[in-house]
């Protein structure tokens, strides 16, 4: 956590203010006339301007000073209005009840702003649309994540704190779509290295079955089909050919059973190093595209230390190409 | 006794009057909600609390006595400004003369009991 807030408050003053503005939201749930969130964005903006010419980062006291000359929560309610919370007593206040206000907080908000408030409850409806109609889910997903993304920048261009409560509204779909994201970027060289084995496997069998003479299978009355012996079968039958790939793993020194898994294991560290080599230096060059990308879950992402990840994972590929090509000439690949 | 119901009755009028001043204010010009909360907190025994008039505005806003438009601003995030309707306009004249009208009710029976 940051000692300043975008307020440019310290941490205590920050809680101070998150506290009060707490407090202006239960005296005004359920008042039908007032819109709570236009009057929390109106009360930041107060406080805001009531601190610009303050000495950073501001102390509580200061911040105090300011919530005094603003007044108690309690006295803002319209004249003759009681808030929901004395009418029932906050106890007894009913899971309906409090609904029905949220409800109405979320109508007034979506219709009558402020901008941002407007946009969280948007998101979050698009957001819950989509999870309820679940073959729509893709494209809500996207809405919503751009309605998240916008409001929080422009939450974070007025200068607000987002809350707990805003924050639920506004995360599901920043969260989801960086976590996508996120599993993205970490399994395409996983990906990757699956298909190069596959692929590797594919046309060693092949290779195997052309040097064994191209065997087919034999059907069970003993009859030669035309279908291609399987690589099992050829690697039964001719145990004497030999493969590239065979020439390849018997370099690795370690026991037979393991050479596989070694041989994959080498290529894994090849696949990764490069995967990680050109995405650290690409986001330690543009870290605004990472910023970009997952914000605000990655607002302080370090370009530098992408830099560092990029240069080591570099210099690890390096190691690996020239172990790599001492092993193709070993092989007689090269 | 006496003290909290002097003080609640002091808050309930004061509140009443204070929406016929950020009505008034309004009349001529628009305003930033910052500088119409810092313009009538300066007026004894009108505003407690700077804050007070928020709810008010948020109020009048939903009844349609007033309007914002937002106003880009050099020092920072655009600024919301309040301006009245034509329908607080054509309000504003008709609560001013109900408050006239109090007033002078209030005066009259003071002096009436005072001259007795």
């Amino acid at each position: 956590m940051t000692a300043e807030s975008t307020l440019g408050l310290t941490a205590a003053a920050e809680a101070r203010l998150d506290e009060y503005l707490a407090q202006v939201r239960r005296a005004l749930l359920g008042v039908p006339d007032v819109n709570s969130a236009e009057i929390e964005a109106d009360i930041r903006e107060h406080v805001e301007n009531e601190l610009r010419g303050a000495v950073r980062p501001v102390e509580q006291l200061v911040l105090e000073v300011v919530l005094r000359r603003l007044g108690p929560p309690t006295q803002w309610l319209p004249p003759g209005r009681v808030p929901v919370t004395a009418q029932v007593g906050a106890a007894a206040m009913t899971f309906g009840q409090f609904l029905k206000a949220r409800f109405r907080a979320a109508r007034e908000a979506i219709w009558r702003g402020p901008e941002d408030w407007r946009l969280a409850y948007l998101s979050f409806g698009v957001f819950a649309f989509g999870v309820i109609a679940f073959p729509l889910f893709p494209l809500c997903l996207v809405v919503s994540y751009f309605l998240s993304r916008a409001g929080v920048a422009v939450a974070a261009d007025k200068g607000v704190t987002l809350d707990v409560g805003r924050k639920w509204l506004l995360y599901p779909p920043v969260v989801l779509v960086s976590l996508v994201l996120t599993l993205g970027v970490v399994t395409a060289p996983i990906g990757m290295i699956i298909g190069t084995v596959d692929e590797a496997r594919s046309a060693d069998a092949f290779e195997r079955w052309h040097l064994a003479g191209e065997p087919t299978t034999v059907s069970s009355w003993g009859r030669p089909t035309t279908m291609r012996m399987s690589d099992r079968e050829v690697r039964a039958k001719f145990p004497e050919v030999r493969t590239k790939l065979d020439g390849l793993l018997a370099a690795f020194p370690v026991p037979p059973a393991l050479r596989e898994v070694a041989a994959v294991g080498f290529l894994s560290v090849g696949v990764l190093s490069a995967w990680w080599g050109v995405l650290g230096l690409v986001a330690g060059a543009v870290p605004w595209l990472v910023r970009g990308l997952f914000f605000p879950l990655h607002g302080v992402f370090c370009g530098r230390r992408a830099g560092w990840l990029g240069t080591a994972a570099l210099v690890l590929l390096a190691v690996w190409a020239a172990a790599a090509y001492r092993l193709a000439e070993a092989v007689g690949l090269i | 006794m006496d003290a909290d119901f002097l003080a609640n009755w002091t808050t309930q009028m004061r509140k009443g009057l204070l929406e016929l001043c950020v009505l008034t204010v309004l009349r001529h010009r628009r305003m930033y909600g910052y500088d119409l909360a810092k313009t009538l907190s300066v007026v004894d025994g009108l505003v407690t609390g700077e804050g007070t008039i928020y709810p008010i505005l948020s109020r009048f806003k939903k009844d349609g006595l007033v309007e914002t438009t937002l106003v880009e601003s050099a020092e920072g995030p655009a600024r919301k400004y309040y301006q009245l309707t034509d329908r607080g306009r054509q309000l504003l004249p008709k609560m001013r003369a109900a408050w006239a009208a109090v007033r002078d009710g209030i005066e009259a029976v003071s002096q009436a009991e005072h001259l007795r």
